[in-house]
């Protein structure tokens, strides 16, 4: 299906999110050939399911998270850029050259690669979690709220992301339940006094769900002293970064992050650089990972660029 | 990529000859929009072998509860008449083609 592009690039960004399309954007910019693998499943990383942006410079009225990413990658495209919706599903790396092999058997050979496959959501890891994914269990309030207008629901976790979607959620569901397992809530200040706002979520602190309960759908989750009957249960306590393509291939840290030399952009391996919340465990944020997009695309032509030097003086 | 509604449902999805590839979406849902491409190329290799609709959960959210739709983007697989096989979540076209050619081999 995608066998009619070029195989052979400057340059190949693995990831589609505000960090991959920055990178093909500088390197297509410096006149790089270069190749974006965008994913099969959900292009546009996590940002598609923000629906608006209150703190990315240069949009004073806040931007959706859908029409940013769509303005970065066209921003990518008019740079010249070839992107390619499709996952990639292996990596070889050499001292040659890398080479990415994408779901549909197309092989993408260049000299320099550029990670940016960003983050999933963490599953809580409890008992009707899995069975019930889909049939009340989501990761997704944005996505999937408007399936339980006027039920009640849980939302679990305490950061940011939590505390967004309890908001969000307050103006769809019936009564929500914000249930986090330790003394006090992560989110920003900004957030939680948002929250404080909404007379229909009650915060359950020091709590932990302990199971989640229903045949066929969600009925409710028992807590550590009691149960709730709730139709729905989102999940937001977090994000792993999503390595496993290259795991083994390149140095990662105990929670899976991508290693980099600060302030750079450089694995440990020559020619392989990474950005975005592959590496990041602490910022996280749209303009962070657009940042390290660009660092990683100015790293790999630099890298491009000692090589072409080194060809010609040979 | 053939849109369905309550009313054509039975005609369309039920009573179909072929197998049938029912996906679930909604315009507020921006992983829909994204995994719209891959159905799309599904319903073209599949021409000929099973058919492909889509329901607009917004616009008919009979449909969505009578699936039990409680996330999206959803899929369900149709053979003779009943569901054989659902997934939820974004899912690229090499998983929905995989999980297609099951179903039209008769492993769900």
């Amino acid at each position: 299906m995608h066998g009619t592009h070029l195989t052979r690039y400057d340059a190949v960004v693995v990831g589609s999110g505000p960090a991959g399309y920055t990178a093909a954007v500088y390197l297509g910019r410096a006149g790089r050939s270069v190749v974006l693998l965008e994913g099969g499943t959900a292009p546009g990383g996590a940002l598609m399911t923000t629906p608006e942006i209150e703190n990315y410079p240069g949009f004073p009225d806040g931007a959706g998270g859908p029409e940013l990413m769509d303005s970065i990658r066209r921003q990518a495209l008019r740079c010249g850029a070839t992107l390619v919706p499709v996952d990639a599903a292996s990596v070889e790396l050499t001292g040659a050259g890398h080479r990415v092999v994408a779901a549909d058997g197309t092989a993408y050979d260049a000299r320099a690669l550029v990670l940016a496959t960003g983050a999933e959501h963490r599953r809580l890891g409890i008992d009707g979690e899995d069975r019930l994914a889909g049939r009340g269990v989501s990761w997704c309030g944005t996505c999937d709220g408007p399936f339980f207008a006027g039920r009640d629901v849980v939302v679990v976790g305490g950061g940011d992301t939590a505390v967004e979607e309890a908001c969000f959620l307050s103006r769809i569901a019936g009564q929500v339940h914000l249930v986090h397992r330790s003394a006090r809530l992560r989110a920003s200040r900004v957030l939680q006094d948002r929250l404080a706002t909404r007379a229909n979520v009650t915060v359950h602190l020091d709590t932990r769900v302990r199971a989640i309960e229903g045949t066929d759908r969600v009925t409710g989750v028992r807590l550590d002293q009691r149960s709730l009957p709730v139709a729905g249960v989102f999940v937001a306590i977090g994000h792993d970064p999503r390595s496993a393509l290259v795991a083994g291939a390149v140095e990662t840290t105990a929670s899976g992050h991508v290693v980099v030399e600060h302030p750079s952009s450089r694995t440990n391996v020559p020619g392989v650089f990474a950005c975005g919340d592959l590496v990041d465990p602490t910022y996280r944020q749209a303009i962070t990972a657009a940042g390290s997009g660009c660092v990683a695309a100015l790293d790999a032509d630099a890298y491009l660029a000692a090589r072409d030097t080194t060809r010609d003086a040979a | 990529m053939n849109p369905v509604t309550s009313d054509s449902f039975d005609d369309q999805v039920r009573r179909s000859a072929l197998p049938v590839l029912v996906d679930f979406w909604a315009p507020w849902c921006t992983r829909c929009a994204g995994m719209e491409p891959a159905v799309r190329e599904v319903a073209t290799t599949f021409a000929g072998r099973g058919s492909v609709v889509t329901v607009d959960v917004e616009a008919h959210p009979e449909l969505a509860a009578e699936h039990l739709v409680l996330s999206l983007p959803a899929v369900a697989f149709y053979r003779d008449g009943a569901v054989v096989r659902t997934l939820a979540g974004p899912r690229s076209a090499e998983e929905l083609a995989a999980a297609f050619e099951e179903v039209l081999d008769g492993q769900h």
